[in-house]
Order: C-alpha cells, then sequence, then structure tokens
C-alpha cells in the first residue's frame, strides 16, 4: 500500500515493538530505533522514507530530532507523537514543517492514515524533485516555451510574444519533448507547475 | 538595654541643657540688676553730693558775712551775736560761731552756741589758721563724731569759727533706706549714717560710689555703700519662673522629638512589616503555584508513563486481530478479547485525556513582562533562604529591561526551582565559599536567564535524563522539578538545557523568545 519505508524512533521498547507489529500487518516496511542520536547518525544513509518520532525523549525530543535532520538534508515527512497532547508542543510541532502529530496511544485507523498522507507528500516530493531535475535540464527560452504551452498557448500565440518564428518555436518544442521524454501536453503542464525551481 | 541608657544619656544631656540654660539665665539677670543697682547708687550719690556741696559752701558764706561784722566792729558787739543767732537757729548743723582773738593773749572774744555745741579752743583755732592768709578758711578735724570746725582768718588778730554738725548735711529724707552714707577728709572719717547691715549674707556684695564734695574749704569725700544680697542679683520668683518655664519647654520638645522619633520608627517598622507581608504573600502565591503546577506535572507524568504502555497494549491488540483476520479467526474468541482489549485500551485513554485536560486547566496567564523584575523578585525571596545556608547569591541583571510573553509567577516559579538545586547542589559538596549566580540577558531575539552554582556539576549519566518526570538526582526527589521547569519554559515557547560550567558546577539556561516588538506595541 505504501512503498516508503518508515522510520520509528522511539526510546519506548514495548511501543517499539508494537506498532512495528502492528504496522508489519499492513505490509508497511518499518525500521525502529531505540536512541535518536544513532538514527541521527545513521539516516543519511537511509532511502527517504517517512519518520514516526516520539515527541519525550531523554537528551532530545523528536521535534529538535526534526530540526537536526532537516538540517542535515533528511527532511522528510514527519509525524511526532506524544503522550502529553500538547497544544503548545502541537503548535510549534506544524510551524516547524511536521505535517502530523498524534496523541499516544494512536489508533490503527489514524496511524495508517496519517502514514499514506505522508507516503504521498513524500512521492509528492520525490516526483517534484524528479520534476525539477528534468526541467532543470532546458534552457531559459525552453523553460519559457514550456510556461507558456503549460499554459495552453498555442504556437502562433507564443512565437508573437516571444518574436520568434513559429518554426523556432516549433523546434523548441521538439527540444523540450526529448528532454522531457514526453509529448503530452497535459505533461508539459504539470512539469512546468511542480518543477519550477523553488 | 541599649535603649534604655540611650534614654538615661538623653536625660542627663536635658539636664546639663537645662541648668546652663537656667544660669545663662541667672548670669544675664545679675548683670542688668547690678548695672540698675550701679546706676541707682551713683544717681543718689550725685544728688546728695549736690545738696552738700551747696549746704558747704553756705558754710563759706556765713564765715565770709560773718567776718564782714566781726571787721567793721573789733569789739564784741550785740551785732555779731545777733547774726550769729539767727545762723544757727536757720542752720541747725551749725551748733557753734567763735569770734576768736589769735595770738598767746587771745581768746573768745565772742561766741554763740547751740545744744551740742562747744566753744572753740582760741590756740587750737590760732594754730590752724596760722599760715593762712586774711579771708582764706581751713578745715579742722574735731574729737567729737560727726563734728568739723571751719575756721577764717579775718586779719593778723582774728579769726571766726564755725563748729558743724555733718550729720546736718544730710536731711533723713535724702538717703535712700538702702543707703550707707561716709563723710570723710584727708584727717580721717568724720561720719557714716544709713543703713547698717548688720552680717553680710551669703554671697552679697557691696556696690559703692564715691565722689568728692565740690568745695575748696571743706574737702570732704562723700562715699555711698549699697550691700547687694544675691536675691537683689537673681530675684528667685523670675529665676524659678525661667526655670520652670524652659524646663516645662525642654521637656515638651524632648517628648515632641520622642514622639517624632517613635512615629519615624514606627512607619519604617510598618514599612518593614509591609515589605515582609509582599514577600511573604509573594512566597505564598508562589507555593501555591508549585503545588498546582507540581501536582499538574505529576498527572502529566503519569499520563505519559501510562501512555506508553498503553500504546502497546491498543498497537498490539489492533496488530494481534488483523492477524487473527489474515488466519481466518475474524469473530473467532480469540479476535472478540481482542477487541476487548482494544476497547478497554482506548478507554484508559480518554480517561488520560480528561486527566491531561484537567491539568491543562491550571495554566496561567501569559502577558509581556519585564524578566527582570521576574529575576530579582525571586532572587529576593531565595535570598533570605541561601543567607540562612550561607550561601551567597549573585545576581546580573541588564540595564534595558528584557521583556517576554511569560506568566510571571510560573517563570519565577522555573528560576525559583533551579536556584533552590543549585543551594542544594553546593550544600552537598559542604564548600564554605558556596555561591549561586544568576544571570539575564537579551540577545538575537532571545531571553537568557543563566542559574549556575560552584557544586559538583552533574554526572554525566544522569545529564540527558535531567528533565526527565519522576527521574531525580535526590534520594528524597520526586523527579518533577526539573520537568516541571523544561513544561513551563517550553509553554512560553522557550527551553531550558542543562550543562556543566567551566569551573565545574552546574549551569542552567532558560531560553525565551524576547518580545520586544510586542512590548513596544503594547506601549503604543
Amino acid at each position: 500500500m505504501t512503498s516508503a519505508p518508515v522510520y520509528l524512533v522511539d526510546d519506548d521498547e514495548a511501543v517499539r515493538s508494537a506498532l512495528s507489529l502492528l504496522l508489519g500487518t499492513y505490509g508497511i516496511s518499518i525500521e525502529t530505533f531505540g536512541d535518536p542520536a544513532a538514527f541521527l547518525a545513521r539516516a543519511p544513509k537511509l532511502k527517504p522514507g517517512v519518520l514516526v518520532l516520539d515527541l519525550r525523549m531523554p537528551a532530545i525530543t523528536g521535534l529538535q530530532l526534526h530540526e537536526r535532520l532537516a538540517a542535515i538534508g533528511c527532511d522528510w515527512p514527519t509525524i511526532i507523537c506524544t503522550g502529553h497532547g500538547d497544544v503548545h508542543a502541537c503548535r510549534r510541532a506544524f510551524k516547524a514543517g511536521v505535517v502530523d502529530f498524534l496523541t499516544k496511544p494512536i489508533d490503527e485507523q489514524v496511524l495508517v492514515e496519517a502514514l499514506q498522507q505522508a507516503s504521498a507528500a513524500l512521492d509528492m516530493r520525490a516526483e517534484r524533485a524528479e520534476a525539477a531535475h528534468l526541467v532543470a535540464q532546458l534552457t531559459e527560452r525552453e523553460r519559457e516555451v514550456l510556461d507558456m504551452v503549460g499554459r495552453g498557448w498555442s504556437t502562433r500565440e507564443i512565437a508573437e510574444s516571444l518574436h520568434l518564428s513559429p518554426r523556432t518555436v516549433d523546434t523548441h518544442r521538439a527540444n523540450i519533448a526529448q528532454k522531457l521524454g514526453t509529448t503530452s501536453v497535459a505533461e508539459f503542464a504539470r512539469l512546468s507547475l511542480i518543477g519550477r525551481a523553488p | 538595654m541599649p535603649r534604655r541608657l540611650a534614654f538615661l544619656r538623653s536625660s542627663a544631656a536635658l539636664a546639663g541643657g537645662w541648668l546652663l540654660l537656667v544660669a545663662a539665665f541667672g548670669l544675664y539677670s545679675a548683670e542688668t540688676h547690678r548695672r540698675a543697682l550701679e546706676q541707682e547708687v551713683s544717681e543718689s550719690g550725685r544728688a546728695l553730693q549736690r545738696a552738700i556741696s551747696q549746704r558747704v559752701a553756705q558754710h563759706d558764706a556765713h564765715l565770709t558775712s560773718l567776718s564782714a561784722l566781726g571787721l567793721a566792729q573789733a569789739q564784741p558787739s550785740a551785732d555779731f551775736d545777733l547774726v550769729a543767732r539767727s545762723i544757727l537757729r536757720f542752720y541747725p548743723r551749725i551748733v557753734a560761731i567763735d569770734l576768736v582773738r589769735l595770738g598767746p593773749g587771745g581768746g573768745v572774744v565772742s561766741s554763740a552756741r547751740a545744744a551740742g555745741g562747744t566753744t572753740a579752743d582760741p590756740a587750737a583755732v590760732s594754730a590752724a589758721v596760722k599760715n593762712l592768709a586774711a579771708g582764706r578758711a581751713v578745715y579742722g578735724a574735731d574729737a567729737r563724731p560727726g563734728h568739723y570746725r571751719l575756721m577764717k582768718r579775718m586779719n593778723d588778730t582774728m579769726a571766726v569759727s564755725l563748729d558743724i554738725d555733718g550729720r546736718g548735711l544730710v536731711e533723713e529724707d535724702e538717703l535712700p533706706g538702702w543707703a550707707r552714707l561716709d563723710l570723710s577728709s584727708a584727717e580721717g572719717p568724720l561720719l557714716e549714717i544709713g543703713a547698717r547691715q548688720a552680717a553680710p549674707a551669703f554671697a552679697a556684695r557691696t556696690v559703692e560710689f564715691s565722689v568728692p564734695i565740690a568745695s575748696e574749704t571743706q574737702p570732704l569725700r562723700l562715699s555711698l555703700h549699697r550691700t547687694v544680697t544675691l536675691s537683689q542679683l537673681v530675684p528667685p520668683l523670675p529665676l524659678a519662673l525661667f526655670a520652670a518655664l524652659s524646663l516645662a519647654a525642654l521637656v515638651l520638645v524632648r517628648s515632641l522629638l520622642a514622639h517624632r522619633r517613635e512615629a519615624v520608627l514606627a512607619r519604617a517598622a510598618a514599612e518593614a512589616a509591609s515589605r515582609r507581608e509582599a514577600l511573604r504573600q509573594h512566597e505564598t502565591k508562589l507555593a501555591h503555584a508549585l503545588r498546582v503546577n507540581s501536582m499538574g506535572e505529576m498527572a502529566s507524568g503519569i499520563a505519559h508513563e501510562l501512555t506508553q504502555p498503553l500504546t502497546a497494549l491498543l498497537s498490539q491488540s489492533q496488530a494481534g486481530r488483523r492477524i487473527a483476520a489474515t488466519g481466518g479467526l475474524a469473530g473467532s474468541p480469540v479476535d472478540e478479547v481482542l477487541a476487548a482489549n482494544v476497547l478497554q485500551a482506548k478507554r484508559a485513554a480518554d480517561i488520560l485525556v480528561r486527566l491531561r485536560a484537567y491539568v491543562g486547566k491550571s495554566a496561567g496567564e501569559a502577558g509581556v513582562h519585564d524578566l527582570r523584575t521576574s529575576v530579582s523578585d525571586i532572587a529576593a525571596l531565595s535570598r533570605i533562604d541561601l543567607g540562612r545556608r550561607g550561601i551567597a547569591l549573585d545576581l546580573d541583571l541588564p540595564e534595558a529591561p528584557v521583556a517576554a510573553r511569560v506568566d510571571p509567577v510560573e517563570i519565577e516559579q522555573v528560576i525559583h526551582n533551579l536556584i533552590r538545586n543549585a543551594a542544594d547542589a553546593v550544600e552537598e559538596t559542604g564548600r564554605e565559599d558556596g555561591r549561586v549566580v544568576v544571570t539575564l540577558t537579551r540577545a538575537a531575539g532571545e531571553a537568557m536567564i543563566t542559574v549556575g552554582d560552584n557544586g559538583a556539576g552533574i554526572p554525566p549519566d544522569i545529564l540527558p535524563r535531567l528533565f526527565e518526570p519522576f527521574f531525580s538526582g535526590k534520594p528524597e526527589g520526586m523527579g518533577l522539578g526539573l520537568s516541571l521547569c523544561e513544561s513551563i519554559v517550553e509553554r512560553f515557547d522557550g527551553g531550558i538545557s542543562a550543562e556543566n560550567g567551566p569551573s565545574g558546577g552546574a549551569l542552567f539556561t532558560v531560553r525565551l523568545p524576547a518580545a520586544g516588538a510586542e512590548a513596544k506595541e503594547a506601549a503604543q
């Protein structure tokens, strides 16, 4: 159901084993860590995934871990779990870019939905990264043409707007299609939208 | 006792001051009275001198007319006697008038006498006027007290002699009652009349006035004496009155001063009492907040501790149901038991949610406050306890306000906890120079409070778990203090951290978002 791996960081062993057992029954690939510092050290070598972090852990909180992971490039979708139900921490978590904030004990339905959303966000992010990668290969002029095609302009309109001959525009379109690996105008629009440099 | 001594000292000063005042008044009174008396004596003396001078001048005039008569009639005559008798009658102080023939064969030619008068001795008269030119007169002492003679040479052979009773020179009503009058000549005292002070009274003194009588023929000197007693110089009634009034005034002033001092002391005591009361109220408020927060922290600690096993229980039961379903056991008794577990775990979770909601209500109101006030207030409070335990408390506050959005009571509780922990840590080492240092600084949009001590520091194995609820470094500790501090600080979007300072003691740092901009808005 979800392809992205789930990384669970919680200092309580019983919680780790129970959640990995439960998520295992959903066929979700889950890896658990008891020590935030150890996970922080390993994270760069891991495949991008969804993070499930306990808020209260010794030495370092889930939020701090989230921030430090983001700082080393692992800005993966993060779900914070807490036993506190602390509105304040919740607010701060969302400010820090956490995708969901769950109160323990977590009902399976809630957890699975949150994981699906996070996974989708991760997929979206991967897609966006790929689109950005593709769009980055275009020249400045090609990017302009792609934008206009994405907006539904015709070759003639584009040529007039850019003071080019329709033939030149067609050449650009052909190059774009080759670089992006598609001739679909709909795909052009999608890539132009999500692939724009952030 | 020192108070009592001070009172006595002040009483002695009062008595000394009073005596000085009375003495000054006495001296002043004596001086003015002495001057007035001297004035009176000299005025009376001058009046008497004038009167006596006039009277002795009359003697010269009588001598002149008598000698003229005597010259006109070398023989004893009825005219001379007549004039002499009329002089005796009108001038009672002249008690005898003699016309004397000089020389060895001389004698009294003519003589008129009143009572007390004696006829002149011709030999004595001759001797007295021997060296005189004609028309000159001379004074002669007499053996009888108060008497003297005035003798005038008329020519080579004749002289006139007057026997004068000096007591008649002063009329009774001319001499003031207090006065004693002396008349004396070069030969000795002539007479002494007037008041006689029998025995000199205590501290009595005499005021004296002395002046010569203006007469060539009768070289007398007038002296007027007055004995002045102490009571005349310093009249007792005004002195007593002054003494009484000044004593009353001094006592009044002193009692006014005492009242004022008492009022000042009473006001100071009242101020101190109100300060103590304010401090006590502050302490009570803090203690109450601590109780409430500690209860909350305890409840939330318990909730956290229970949540973990509950999470495991719920997730395991749900996993169990899914495993059962894959094995075709959905709806089986095992599945039902697991479903019941899920239900009970959720029920327990609901109870925890309600507990947290109840605890959450105790959270205080946050507003923009100057942290300097909180820090210095709590330092003042803690200093009492630390002072008793011989631990110094240093405070380092910035000049400018450090505003943050907090509930001051809760933030004070955090600092209070940290200071108390620091003091405990210092006390454990038993060192003499125990010291807790509290600083407040503002940098880069953050307010930072540090509490450091010179205790043994935090063991490295404890450091990571320091803020966990129910984890305590102290045997009797509940392990809620620091956990509570963290909860409170996080409630205001801040953070708390612990480390060991460069000198080895523990150093706690509380960071809070500074509310400078907000504070400015509020001010506008």
